[in-house]
């Protein structure tokens, strides 16, 4: 090789790399608002389906262990009895990336719901943690036809709706969640993992379980500075 | 004899249709499970190697053999990352929370 050869490589590579860089940096500006726009669309979503009749009072971030941690606070009159209760992200490096969600709990410490925000874990397997079973088939889609569908939310996330955060959230395997398993897995603070992908059920679970932790530490310390 | 092992050999691994579908196909395979996500999968299978090919022929020429293949991966690369973002900015596939 010589020295024109080396000069022409390096040339070309750098030319190629400077278009690509380019027309990503394009790209990302194009895109980067409406993106930004989703993510808060969904975030405000998520909260009013982890939280169920509540209304949000407030977002606070606080740093705990060194990390951000973001929690809301919201409430509801029950008999003229103002309830209470919590929602805060959770997130946990799963099999493919970090796993991020909102949890939902009450008052008790029971979850009222929970939706998985992000993840990246790999299509097929743990990817199925935002599967919805559907039995649409193309012509359904072609035609707007709804089909017998009536599940909105995920399996996966269904299950974790009345279990209990102030004891540790076991995992079965008992294949896929239906509602004949559904008592045992309230009786035991369980879940079902996702075939073949138990790690991302185990992300989850401890995402929870740190993130509740992390919940209590904050509002300690809020009572404090009050 | 040696040429039947031949034989053999390209029927398993070099002229092997099912395995060569079945490592190119695997990624679209797992992720259409429903329609939307098969058909926004195959469009953006198709962009991305129509455009990468398109480009990667047109500079052949003036690309030296020995760094092709970075050239290659820089251009797939970029194509991928372009339609990921468009995705995700179109809200075809972003996580369905719901």
């Amino acid at each position: 090789m010589n020295t024109f050869q080396m000069i022409k490589a390096i040339l070309v590579l750098t030319i190629i790399g400077f278009i690509a860089a380019f027309s990503l940096s394009f790209m990302n500006k194009l895109t980067s608002e409406p993106i930004a726009k989703q993510n808060q669309e969904k975030k405000l979503l998520s909260l009013s389906l982890v939280l169920p009749s509540y209304t949000i009072q407030k977002e606070n971030t606080v740093t705990i262990d060194g990390e951000p941690f973001t929690y809301w606070e919201a409430s509801k009159e029950e008999n003229k009895v103002v309830k209470k209760a919590w929602a805060f992200i959770a997130e946990e490096k799963g099999y493919g990336g970090p796993v991020q969600s909102i949890v939902g709990i009450d008052d008790t410490g029971k979850i009222l719901g929970f939706t998985i925000l992000s993840q990246s874990e790999t299509p097929g397997l743990g990817a199925r943690c935002t599967e919805i079973a559907s039995n649409k088939t193309f012509f359904d889609h072609l035609f707007k036809n709804n089909g017998s569908d009536t599940e909105q939310i995920p399996w996966f996330q269904v299950q974790f709706i009345g279990l209990d955060i102030n004891k540790p959230i076991n995992i079965l395997k008992k294949g896929d969640w239906n509602s004949t398993i559904q008592n045992i897995l309230l009786q035991q603070n369980a879940v079902t993992a996702i075939t073949g992908a138990t790690i991302t059920t185990k992300a989850v679970t401890l995402s929870i379980e740190k993130g509740a932790q992390k919940l209590k530490k904050a509002l300690t310390l809020h009572e404090v500075k009050q | 004899m040696n040429n039947y092992f031949k034989e053999i050999f390209k029927g398993v691994w070099e002229k092997n249709p099912t395995f060569v579908l079945g490592i190119g196909m695997c990624a679209t395979l797992a992720v259409s499970v429903s329609i939307s996500n098969a058909l926004w999968m195959g469009v953006a299978t198709t962009f991305v190697l129509i455009g990468s090919n398109i480009l990667v022929s047109a500079i052949r020429n003036i690309t030296p053999s020995h760094i092709r293949i970075p050239i290659f991966i820089i251009i797939i690369a970029a194509f991928t990352t372009i339609v990921d973002l468009a995705l995700i900015a179109g809200n075809i596939y972003s996580i369905n929370c719901c």
